[in-house]
């Protein structure tokens, strides 16, 4: 393991044995001079008993990198994450069965919050496209629709059977539409050729905003119109109809993040999805309003300017942990 | 490392590389996942004093590799344990990603020395190296001699050197 170990022997037992009784006599504390120079002694004999001594500094070693926790804390850590692993083991037989269903699912390293982690990651697992935190990818559809896939969003493509594409999470805007399908869920979109359209799929609702053309809408097992100009959202088990006079949920194909009066918790959270980590707004300062379009590519600036036209500050943690409060 | 060994480890891996990872994609439903771990597997067998002489390399290689994937969802586990408990403090604070992993990576650490130790000496330990008490101090909050404090990190330092350095077993 160390450079040492390559040219001396490792340590017998005996001696490892030895090497940590010394250790523990060292750190309770009472040593006698006639000890230290035992111990001197011990030390001394060999180049394994050094060896020895030597793995044993780095195996008492005081965990400084949980310094954070209490004891308790680390044992608690420790014994949810053992139930939660016996938990997968016994599931784990059912699960196989499914195939490609990716375990790793609801605890992944690119944790971003709890609210939209699983099913975005979820839909990440099973995706052909996925976007980062402030990414954009766009693509040319076998059927000749241009497709652009907004930030946090995982779609799945299959023009083998019947065109269909499946958004699995966030947001896609399609021009010059070749027809094909796509499936959000129970929801099911049917573009008319050369229709252009946003859909958007976040945890709470999923939405449609047509811009030309229309789209036939199977929303709760019923068939909706949207045409141009009209937009159609399914959130909390009701369809709600609206005109979509403003340009708000279509600026994004533009690079920008746009506000009408809008509150600043609301806007807060859409500017989270392009951005890893955590950022939030505290309550009294959700209501404050504000309009104007902002550059998505640098949310730091988006941040910066915030604080400027409205009375906030940040409070920051590192740069994955931000949130807003009064100034 | 002899030579001869690495020229065995290699072998084994042009033979049965694509057969473990679909293994493992199957238990996993990963790919990455299985990749990274298959490559871990062979890893850990180069790193061994003595690669032992194979029979059924399979079975072989899926012990090694089952062992891995625990360890891989024990670390998910352990994180999200972790996160669990940042935002139950009262002032939720949220660590840097890095800070995060090396959080975890300690947790792992101890949930594998703690593993197999009595709650007593599982206490006694993290006393002594997480909360950074003294033997003494350690005697008094628990209302033992410092000579069963003694006995307990003795057992517990025996652990931490088996995990460190034992190669020999898996």
């Amino acid at each position: 393991m160390t450079q040492l170990s390559n040219s001396i022997s490792a340590p017998t037992n005996q001696q490892v044995s030895e090497a940590i009784d010394w250790l523990v006599k060292l750190e309770t504390g009472d040593l006698s001079a006639a000890e230290q120079m035992a111990f001197e002694r011990w030390q001394a004999q060999s180049p394994q008993h050094q060896l020895a001594w030597q793995r044993l500094g780095r195996a008492s070693q005081p965990f400084t990198q949980v310094a954070s926790l209490s004891s308790i804390q680390a044992l608690q850590s420790i014994e949810a994450a053992e139930q939660r692993l016996r938990d997968k083991r016994r599931s784990l037989k059912t699960l196989a069965s499914f195939g490609g269903l990716c375990m790793t699912l609801w605890l992944s390293r690119d944790y971003t919050g709890a609210a939209t982690a699983g099913r975005y990651l979820y839909g990440q697992a099973l995706a052909d496209i996925t976007t980062a935190a402030g990414e954009q990818k766009s693509v040319l559809l076998d059927d000749g629709g241009k497709l652009l896939l907004n930030t946090r969003s995982a779609l799945g493509i299959d023009f083998n059977n019947r065109p269909q594409l499946e958004l699995h999470y966030g947001e896609l805007a399609i021009s010059n539409s070749g027809g094909a399908q796509i499936r959000a869920g129970e929801n099911l979109f049917s573009p008319a050729v050369g229709a252009e359209f946003t859909l958007s799929r976040q945890d709470d609702f999923c939405r449609i905003q047509v811009v030309t053309g229309e789209v036939n809408c199977v929303v709760d097992g019923k068939n909706e119109l949207v045409a141009a100009g009209q937009k159609l959202k399914r959130q909390d088990n009701q369809t709600l109809r609206g005109t979509a006079s403003s340009t708000l949920n279509l600026s994004w194909r533009d690079g920008f993040i746009s506000a009408e009066r809008t509150p600043l918790d609301r806007f807060v959270a859409q500017l989270a999805r392009y951005r890893p980590g955590y950022l939030t707004c505290t309550a009294p300062v959700g209501k404050l309003t504000l309009s104007g379009s902002f550059p998505i590519g640098n949310t730091d600036l988006i941040l910066e300017n915030l604080c400027q036209i409205l009375p906030v500050r940040q409070q920051r943690l590192s740069r994955y942990w931000v949130r807003l409060v009064p100034a | 490392m002899q030579l001869a060994q690495r020229t065995l480890v290699h072998n084994l891996y042009s033979s049965h590389q694509g057969w473990l990872r679909d293994w493992l994609r199957k238990r996993l439903g990963c790919s990455e996942t299985a990749a990274d771990l298959t490559q871990d597997t062979f890893i850990r067998l180069l790193l061994k004093d003595n690669a032992p002489q194979l029979e059924s390399p399979r079975a072989y290689l899926s012990t090694i590799a089952k062992g891995l994937m625990i360890n891989h969802w024990r670390r998910q586990a352990l994180e999200q344990a972790y996160l669990d408990l940042l935002a139950a403090q009262p002032e939720p604070l949220l660590p840097s990603l890095e800070e995060r992993q090396l959080v975890v990576e300690a947790l792992l650490q101890l949930a594998e020395i703690l593993d197999g130790l009595t709650p007593r000496d599982q206490q006694i330990f993290l006393l002594a190296r997480l909360d950074g008490l003294k033997y003494q101090e350690i005697a008094d909050q628990l209302n033992i001699t410092v000579n069963s404090v003694q006995k307990a990190m003795v057992r517990a330092t025996h652990k931490v050197y088996q995990i460190l350095y034992d190669t020999a077993v898996e």
